[in-house]
């Protein structure tokens, strides 16, 4: 907007007030008391916070929950990588003609260790802000007791991954990370 | 392994930074190793005095080692004397504790 535009619509804005000043004031019907005594001031005071603190509150508490649930939701897409990244890894080392090197179970291992404390970090931010949340139980509790085993309990060096625990391995990751993906979509949507 | 305040630290680290399998026959770094190897010799025939077993500075662990070295402990010495004189450090992965202590409550006495 231009900038006369804008002293144009001030100069208005100036002349309707002194108007309704004027209008205001041979009203013969209004009359204002000169004297206001405590309670109404204590109401109008009262009224006047509510006002103000209640939206205040309001948008507190949702820009908190808002950004609570951005934190979760981004640590479960990380928790999301990892699984997946462990997966394509698991299949690279069934796949490999070779048998599996120290190199190989280093990399497993620590890709593991990376996933699991990803997990239980997920598991504490859903217990201290969803209290009943059965994150832990679900997916923490499936992966460090099922999934973690499947993967590594059959693995070594020196060793191929055979087929049934390849589809055993495959299959529990994938379990992992769908039940990851619902709480995603719970906590997305909530 | 070492000494600090009357508290026998063994540190896995110092038997293998890639810990393996469970038994000798599985390959290098077994559970089986460790525990005839270095944690036998160490803590002896019971366990009557504070002992530490450090988890870190290693790449991590299959559940077969966590799994077989509890077992080991569970047979090897008197179930109460382990819980209250073994205490285990694991910075690194914070849930191998737990899988641990999991594993050491199961009961292998059928296959003592």
């Amino acid at each position: 907007m231009p900038k006369s535009n804008k002293i144009l619509i001030y100069a208005a804005l100036l002349g309707l007030g002194f108007v309704l000043g004027a209008i205001a004031n041979d009203i013969p019907y209004v009359q204002l008391k000169r004297e206001v005594d405590l309670s109404t001031l204590i109401s109008f005071f009262s009224l006047l916070a509510a006002i103000f603190i209640i939206p205040f509150l309001i948008n507190t508490y949702f820009a908190r929950k808002d950004s609570t649930n951005r934190i979760i939701l981004s640590d479960m897409d990380a928790c999301l990588d990892r699984l997946e990244s462990i997966a394509g890894l698991y299949k690279k080392l069934y796949l490999k003609d070779d048998a599996l090197t120290t190199n190989d179970m280093k990399e497993l291992l620590s890709e593991l260790r990376r996933a699991t404390n990803c997990i239980a970090t997920l598991s504490d931010e859903l217990d201290s802000h969803v209290p009943l949340s059965s994150f832990r139980i679900d997916v923490f509790g499936q992966f460090n007791e099922r999934t973690y085993k499947d993967l590594t309990e059959n693995t070594q060096r020196g060793a191929h991954i055979n087929d049934q625990n390849y589809l055993t391995a495959s299959k529990s990751i994938e379990e992992t990370i769908t039940a990851i993906k619902k709480y995603r979509y719970l906590t997305y949507s909530d | 392994m070492t000494e600090h305040n009357k508290i026998k630290v063994i540190r896995v680290s110092d038997f293998s930074s890639v810990p393996g399998a469970r038994y000798r026959k599985d390959g290098d770094g077994s559970a089986q190793e460790f525990f005839e190897d270095y944690v036998k010799p160490a803590v002896g025939d019971s366990i009557s005095e504070k002992i530490l077993i450090d988890f870190d500075r290693t790449w991590g662990y299959a559940s077969s080692f966590i799994s077989e070295l509890a077992r080991q402990m569970a047979l090897a010495y008197n179930k109460a004397d382990v819980r209250e004189n073994l205490e285990l450090k694991s910075d690194d992965e914070p849930t191998l504790i737990k899988r641990f202590w999991t594993e050491f409550a199961k009961d292998y006495s059928q296959h003592a």
